[in-house]
This record gives structure tokens, sequence and C-alpha cells, in this order.
């Protein structure tokens, strides 16, 4: 009599575990139909994974001290501003040249005082245009090192973002084999929400992509 | 200012009102992983409230708003743009990628179904002011590709 209770329990307890365990397949997956974002996957482990992807994707993709855009750097305009201050410089060269011969054959001391201030002009106005230069000269390096660098964030932001559509695509193949029958009711929602969902996490790949290659031209 | 027009002209074609934010993500955004947060941000307030940063933060939910919703928030994101705030960043990007039609021209159409007349026309004027005031720098492209592939028509429409 002791043995069959043992026994009894032991069945009551396995029945007991097994329908708690369908029961609970069943609740993650109508919770999950019900839901978005990471908390629309009925499986533990992977929403754990989606989570985690999730703070990734924030930080390499949407932190404001890891810009990926390189929109507001333009390298090449700068070279053009210096292509340009570079002929100015050189015709204040070329005039400055010319009242500097005057200046040496001039006999007249009227005539010499104002071609020696019109030097001295002529000389600040270089001076100021070469600074100009070399501060944009600078400016090139740094905002091509940032090119470089936002390359690289842009390259991490794709590289997370292409982690979280894997594990919903994952999440999606292994919600389609479910073979629990409470569960089953749900699948289709859930095939249905990752379905319609994967053109955006698509569209944020290849706009952040194309922001990629405007880096490239630009480092 | 050109642009404050452009914003007033949004606001006419997109009235604001309390945002109900529950179905945003229902057609195309379920596995919007931002979701939850980009509710909370919005819930109640009108697009006109919401700031810069807030929408440059959430700039990849453009991607994953639905046609029912996305009218709910664009004029919110185009005046952003028009106001070429300091906080923008990814932002200009994505928006230029959703105004965009290209590879995608279905979804394009799909996304923007719900739009009036008068709202599309808000959003292509909104993007031709735009292009005058970027002439001459690396977003130049980007507005001028939006505009060529749908908005422009409806530029001229208006005599622009």
């Amino acid at each position: 009599m002791r043995t069959f209770k043992i026994k009894f329990g032991i069945a009551t307890g396995v029945l007991l575990a097994s329908s708690l365990a369908l029961a609970s397949i069943a609740d993650d997956f109508k919770d999950a139909s019900n839901r978005d974002g990471c908390e629309a996957i009925p499986y533990s482990s992977e929403r754990s994974a989606c989570i985690s992807g999730g703070r990734d994707v924030d930080d390499w993709c949407k932190n404001p001290s890891k810009p990926w855009s390189c929109d507001d750097l333009d390298p090449s305009g700068l070279n053009r501003n210096i292509d340009n201050v570079n002929g100015k410089i050189s015709d204040l060269k070329k005039e400055k040249d010319d009242l500097e011969y005057k200046l040496n054959n001039s006999k007249d001391d009227n005539e010499r005082r104002d071609l020696e201030s019109k030097i001295k002009d002529k000389k600040e106005q270089i001076d100021t245009l070469q600074a100009k230069v070399e501060e944009w000269k600078k400016q090139i390096d740094s905002e091509k090192s940032m090119a470089r660098d936002r390359q690289d964030i842009g390259g991490r932001c794709v590289a997370n973002r292409v982690i979280v559509q894997k594990i919903f695509a994952t999440v999606k193949s292994r919600v389609q084999s479910e073979n629990d029958p409470g569960a089953k009711e749900y699948v289709s929602k859930l095939v249905e929400k990752y379905t319609t969902a994967e053109k955006g996490h698509q569209e944020a790949i290849d706009i952040t992509n194309r922001g990629i290659d405007k880096c490239n031209g630009k480092r | 200012m050109p642009t404050e027009s452009e914003i007033k002209n949004l606001t006419t074609a997109f009235p604001p009102n309390p945002i109900d934010p529950v179905a945003a993500f229902s057609e195309w955004g379920g596995t919007y992983t931002d979701a939850e947060r980009f509710r909370q941000g919005v819930r109640g307030r009108l697009w006109t409230e919401l700031e810069t940063a807030f929408l440059e933060r959430n700039h990849d939910a453009l991607v994953f708003l639905g046609p029912a919703s996305i009218a709910d928030y664009l004029p919110a994101y185009m005046a952003s743009l028009l106001r070429r705030d300091p906080e923008l960043s990814a932002l200009p990007s994505f928006l230029f990628g959703v105004l965009t039609r290209r590879q995608d021209p279905e979804r394009f159409d799909t996304r923007f179904a719900h739009l009036t007349m008068t709202q599309r026309e808000a959003i292509a004027s909104a993007l031709a002011s735009y292009e005058r005031d970027v002439d001459g720098t690396s977003r130049k492209q980007d507005v001028a590709e939006a505009l060529d592939s749908y908005w422009r028509s409806l530029v001229a429409g208006k005599g622009a």
C-alpha cells in the first residue's frame, strides 16, 4: 500500500509538472502575441538576448556621444575653401610684390609712406588668410578622423541591428515549428507580427549602411 | 522666415491632437525594440510638443510606423528637420529614407496611402524649402532624391 502511494504521488507530480509546463508555453505564446518589441518573444532565452541586443543597438545607433552620420562633415568643402583662399593669397602676394617694386623705385617721401602703408595692409590680409587656411587644414584632418570613427560606429550599429534581426528570424522559425496544442492558436498572430516588422529592421540597416557609405567618401 | 511658414503649413495640414500611441506599431512595428519607450514619450502630447532630442533618439521609429499611424508623427520629424536643430544626427537620414520612393515603391505608397493631398503638399513644400536651405551642403543630395522620387510634382502642382 505504501509503495502504491509513493508511485501515485510521483505520477501525479509528473502529470502536474507536465501540465504546468504546457500551460506555461501556451501562456507565454498568448502573452507574447499581445505585446511588441522583445516582449513579443515567447522564449525567455531569446527574449533576454533580444533585450541585450536592443541595449547594444541603443548604445551604437542612438547614443548622442557616438554619432554615425557624417552629414555634418564636409572635408571636400573645406578643401574648396582652401583652394579659393589660396588663389586670393596668391593675388595679394602679387599685389604686394608690385607695391614693393614701386617702393624701391620711389623717391617721393609721401608716395613711399603711402606705399609702405599699403604693403603693411596687404601683409596683414595675407597673414589673416594664411591663418584661416591653416585652421581649415587642421579641421580637414579632424573631420577625416571623425569620418573614420563614425564609419566604425556605423558598422557596429549595423552589426547590432543584424543581431536583433536574426534573433527575431530564429524566433519566427522556432514558433512556426511549435507543437504545443495550447500555443498553436497564437502562432499565426506571432508569425504575422514578426513578418510585417522584418522590412522595418532591414530598412533601418539599409539607411545606416548608406550613411556609412557617405562617411567612406569623407575619410 | 521660410521655416516658420513651412511649420505653420504642417500645423494646418496635420492639426495637432493629443497622441494616442497604443496602436502606433501594431501594423509594421511588432518587433521594434524601442516601441514601449516611444509610446511613453509621446502619450497624450501634441506633435508640436515633441522635442528634437526625443525624435532624434527615436529616429528609427520612422521605419516601423505603419500607414495608420505615420501621420501622427511625421510632421514632428519634418519640423525638427526644418529647424535644423543641433541635436539632429541620424534623424535626417531616416526621414529621407522613408520619404524617398526607391527600392520598394509599394511600401512607400502603402506607408503614405492615408495622407490627404493637403498633407502631401505640406510635406512636399517643406522638403522644397529645406532643399533651398541646405544648398551646397551634403544634405542637398538626400533631399533632392526624396523630392525627385515623388514629392517634387506636388510642389510644381502648386506653382512653386
